[in-house]
């Protein structure tokens, strides 16, 4: 309806689709002939993805019209909107929540070490790195990681049989 | 002389101790298990063959068959993925799997590249077979006139399956013993769903294993449930079960027909011998116990254990029923 | 079917079960109040541990929960001005100025009142339709159900808020993202990309985990910096008197209807529930002006209606296996996690959990009733729990859930994946709640269109023969096509405002 997004973010989104899509009907290409109904396994994915390609087609044609200047913070109330009152490090902490999140799960895969340890390091640092490492906040920290880390490693491998990489 | 060869005679034995010290420390095996054992389900938590699994796990629990605890890890999604993960999992006596007839079917139907051979067989336990099912107002009341009609009418009366699944493959087999005879496959689905479809006349046939069938048509005390509207027609095992005493098995009605699914304890290649032997040891002595005897008499299943070279030629038999079966059901 | 009730209750009052359901709905509420995390995003990590529980155990402890957030977010709506759910939206318009007014406690009893009711009239609905409606569905064939399906996913495109196509485009993903692995009707591997751990495809509670739970994270984190204003909760006017009871019975009565006339659409839940029920209150109303000052009929319409929808969408999601909003999408996961499979046959087959389900709705609305009335103080005091602290914690649960499903790290990476891509969506305005309908819906409409094919080999005519079918597809071409028409005389309006500026 109103065009609330910026322009840059709307037109990129679209395109990161079309990439999506484009591969996946390649990828039905090579799929065979149904032979239980005319259909088969390839028609669905691939009409599916040819609707979104027309319809992101849509959104930029639609973006690609507003002036660029209509986009940002005409936005009504909403989770993505308001990107005005952000803090300039909101992107930041964001950022660095993203990156150790996926370290944190790259540990795990490759079981460097057991459950409890690399959850208490992960949330030592990510929620030092979110409150600023402030000295008052640490033992507060510590003790929560701690307490997270240990029981969850406890919980999921004693009472709910969890393949987590514990000790053995 | 005397005394030397008394020396060389215990030298001997001193090395050949410490030789098999030294070799059974190597394989790590001097006591297996030595760590607990995890046995891979490659299926959702609640199927049968998830039930199957933590019966005898709790059998060897409480009765302290393995000196070791045995974990269940159930791996969803599709089942060769589980199944995947043992054949690639390191053979060291502590990684097993379950899984059944389905490992077979999906080779010969080219769904993936790999099946029993590739794996080290432990055991099989317990077994269940199935019985093709019609609507009660079909005017169908046996197996015989159900097949004359798929053969006089090839390719109309519409039988529900789980395409490429146990199900399909039963339906397969049940048309090879009428010459001419053809059903029309339609996906619908497992046990339940085809139940629904059954009962809201959209198919015409169809197969259900024994314990659904107690399950859909049956009261609680065995009697028949007047609300069902479906009724099983035959069973493909090779004994008629206790508690459907009055369905005939197609080996009597004079159709060479015996469709059952066991349930396969597997390791991956090259596990050691020790491993296989002491599991498939806890499962014979697990299969023995009450708690087991209980379980398979609620299921319905026939209390059947194989191991070594019976179990070898079980799963080759049954490969060669199912390998040409499977292949016709992927061609339609 | 009283019966059923009864043993339903017994099972449900059983020390276990009843233990379960204070505590989802405790929780339920916790959640529900606490901003940035959603009911969705409970129901989504607890699902894992169901799986040690008996069935029943599950649904109680799970609709319980569904119960307790739908209400549990009033609280912050009122208090903080920041819904604690999307479905609390309209009821920050009302409540929150009057709790500046300095009558918090009366907008928090108006809104928990009206909450309590609006769950008790859906569940009246729920008891009387489901079983009936369960019956009529076994004669549904495969095509009923596609056409059913497809005006399904029209109707939750054209709703969500947003553009059209977007929303479009949204549900088209979630389609997409759900056919990956082995296809759902002939069992042929697809999408895979020659990669094994695809053949199981992509599994619905690590999307939603990722969907729902990690980009919501990720967007309260570059939030962090904001402040809101409190005020203080008071229990004063918690309890309505007898007057205020009559005096908005009706709009209680008409704005729980409309709720669960809404949640029994399939796919659309509780936030449109209360937009609708809310703007209906506003037209009819002698003061429509009050609306958005505080006034209490805005409330009472918004909260009744959407906790009304939570009984409403379990109506065509225990009779039809169709989920009637987005955590009835999660429900219908934890019914199969337990092999059960939802659908018109449900109450034959798994009664005992049908009956389990019906009669915790029921209670939870009761122990709901309590624990909000009695703790509201000390539950809005939760939404000031630093979020430094407990987000990247909420994120250790979501990579444990998702891992614990299957055992496999494939779903947490599924997981991560998804809230980026779920990010990048929501920052692009696209709504999540079709992606999440689509997914869960694509594999059953394809495998019945395909089943349906089978069946009359290779002719769809009886789609146009089958009337409940023409039924559904015709609703369904003209959901598409009035919204479509509606959006784009829209657009020429603002084009026309916008060239006369």
């Amino acid at each position: 309806m109103s065009p609330s997004v910026d322009r840059r973010t709307d037109i990129g989104v679209a395109l990161g689709l079309i990439v999506i899509c484009a591969a996946i009907i390649i990828e039905t290409l090579d799929l065979p002939p149904g032979t239980f109904e005319p259909l088969g396994s390839a028609p669905v994915p691939r009409t599916t993805a040819t609707i979104i390609i027309l319809l992101c087609g849509l959104v930029i044609a639609r973006a690609a019209r507003r002036p660029a200047s209509a986009g940002g913070n005409t936005g009504e109330s909403g989770n993505a909107g308001e990107e005005g009152d952000e803090p300039a490090n909101g992107y930041g902490h964001a950022l660095v929540t993203v990156l150790l999140t996926l370290a944190y799960a790259a540990a795990i895969h490759m079981r460097l070490s057991t459950f409890a340890v690399l959850t208490t390091l992960y949330l030592v640092a990510t929620i030092g790195w979110l409150t600023g490492f402030r000295p008052r906040l640490l033992p507060a920290i510590a003790v929560t990681a701690l307490v997270v880390g240990f029981g969850c490693q406890y919980i999921f491998t004693r009472i709910f049989v969890v393949d987590l990489p514990g000790l053995q | 002389m005397k005394p030397s060869m008394r020396l060389i005679r215990s030298i001997a034995t001193a090395v050949a101790g410490v030789t098999a010290l030294t070799l059974a420390h190597a394989g790590a095996l001097a006591a297996w298990p030595e760590k607990p054992v995890k046995i891979i389900v490659p299926f959702k938590a609640g199927g049968t063959s998830d039930q199957v699994s933590r019966a005898f796990q709790m059998a060897i629990q409480d009765n302290e068959l393995l000196p070791q605890p045995a974990t269940i890890v159930n791996v969803g999604g599709h089942f060769s993925i589980g199944s995947r993960q043992v054949m690639e999992a390191e053979p060291d006596g502590y990684t097993f799997l379950t899984v059944h007839i389905a490992l077979m079917g999906g080779q010969a139907g080219g769904m993936f590249d790999f099946g029993y051979r590739d794996f080290a067989p432990v055991a099989a336990t317990g077994q269940f077979c199935v019985l093709p099912m019609v609507r009660k107002d079909s005017g169908i009341d046996s197996v015989d006139q159900l097949l004359e009609k798929a053969a006089a009418e090839p390719d109309t009366l519409i039988f529900g399956a789980n395409l490429g699944a146990i199900n399909h493959l039963a339906g397969v087999m049940l048309q090879n013993t009428e010459p001419g005879a053809k059903f029309r496959f339609v996906q619908i689905g497992g046990g339940t769903a085809n139940f629904t479809a059954l009962t809201g006349a959209q198919t015409n046939a169809t197969v259900l294993s024994a314990a659904e069938v107690l399950n859909f048509t049956r009261m609680p005390d065995g009697s028949e449930n007047p609300e069902s509207q479906i009724k099983p027609l035959a069973y493909t095992g090779p004994e008629r079960v206790g508690k459907l005493p009055e369905i005939p098995t197609l080996k009597e009605l004079g159709r060479d027909m015996e469709f059952c699914i066991d349930s396969w304890w597997f390791a991956p290649k090259d596990t050691p011998q020790e491993a296989i032997d002491g599991m498939a040891d806890a499962l014979e002595k697990a299969s023995a116990t009450d708690a087991i005897k209980a379980f398979y008499d609620s299921k319905v299943f026939a209390p059947l254990f194989l191991r070594g070279e019976a179990l070898q030629e079980s799963l080759d038999a049954t490969w060669a029923a199912i390998e040409p079966v499977a292949i016709q059901a992927s061609q339609k | 079917m009283i019966d059923g009730l009864l043993s339903g209750l017994a099972l449900v009052f059983q020390p276990w079960a009843f233990f379960l359901c204070v505590l989802g709905t405790v929780l339920g509420i916790t959640v529900g109040a606490i901003p940035g995390l959603t009911g969705a995003m409970l129901i989504a990590l607890t699902l894992p541990l169901t799986y040690y529980m008996a069935p029943t155990e599950a649904v109680v402890l799970l609709i319980a929960m569904y119960v307790g957030a739908v209400t549990g977010g009033l609280i912050t709506a009122t208090l903080l001005r920041m819904p604690g759910t999307p479905s609390n939206v309209m009821t920050t318009f009302d409540g929150y100025p009057m709790a500046r007014a300095g009558r918090p406690g009366r907008a928090l009893g108006l809104g928990i009142s009206a909450s309590f009711i609006g769950g008790l009239v859906s569940w009246v609905f729920l008891f009387l339709l489901a079983k009936p409606l369960s019956i009529w569905a076994t004669r549904f064939g495969p095509f009923e159900y596609f056409t059913l399906i497809l005006m399904a996913m029209v109707l939750i495109a054209s709703v969500s808020q947003g553009s059209l196509v977007k929303g479009l485009i949204a549900g088209l993903l979630g389609m997409l993202a759900s056919m990956p692995g082995v296809d759902p009707s002939a069992g042929q591997p697809r999408l895979t990309f020659d990669w094994y751990m695809l053949n199981g495809g992509l599994k619905l509670l690590p999307v939603l985990i990722g969907v729902f739970a990690v980009s919501q994270i990720i967007n309260d984190i570059l939030e962090l910096g904001k402040r809101v204003e409190r005020i203080e909760a008071s229990s004063r006017g918690l309890l309505m008197s007898l007057r205020d009871w009559l005096r908005h019975a009706l709009n209680m009565l008409r704005s729980s209807l409309i709720g669960t006339f809404v949640g029994i659409l399939p796919g659309v839940g509780a936030s449109i529930g209360s937009v609708i029920a809310y703007t209906v209150a506003k037209n009819v109303s002698k003061t429509p002006d009050a609306f958005g000052k505080g006034s209490e009929s805005g409330i009472v319409a918004s909260e009744a209606a959407n906790n009304a929808t939570v009984g409403g969408a379990l109506i065509p999601l225990i009779a039809m296996g169709i989920p009637g909003s987005v955590i009835d999408a999660i429900l219908i996961g934890a019914l199969m996690i337990h092999s059960i499979q939802p659908g018109p046959t449900l109450f034959l087959t798994n009664g005992d959990v049908v009956w389990a389900m019906i009669a915790a709705c029921l209670v939870a609305n009761f122990v709901m009733l309590l624990v909000m009335t009695g703790s509201v103080g000390w539950v809005a005091r939760l939404a000031t729990i630093p979020r430094q602290f407990l987000l990247p914690v909420i994120i250790v649960f979501c990579v444990v859930g998702s891992f614990g499903l299957d055992n496999t790290m494939f779903d947490v990476w599924v997981m991560l994946v998804f809230g980026l891509i779920g990010f990048a969506l929501e920052r692009a305005r696209y709504p999540l709640g079709p992606f999440v309908i689509g997914f869960v819906l694509a594999p059953l409409m394809e495998e019945k269109l395909r089943s349906g094919l089978m069946m009359t080999a290779g002719s769809i005519t009886p789609i146009f023969t089958r009337p409940v079918a023409l039924v559904f597809l015709i609703a369904a071409v003209a959901l598409l096509t009035w919204s479509l028409v509606s959006e784009w005389r829209q657009r020429q309006a603002t084009q026309q405002t916008g060239k006369s500026h």
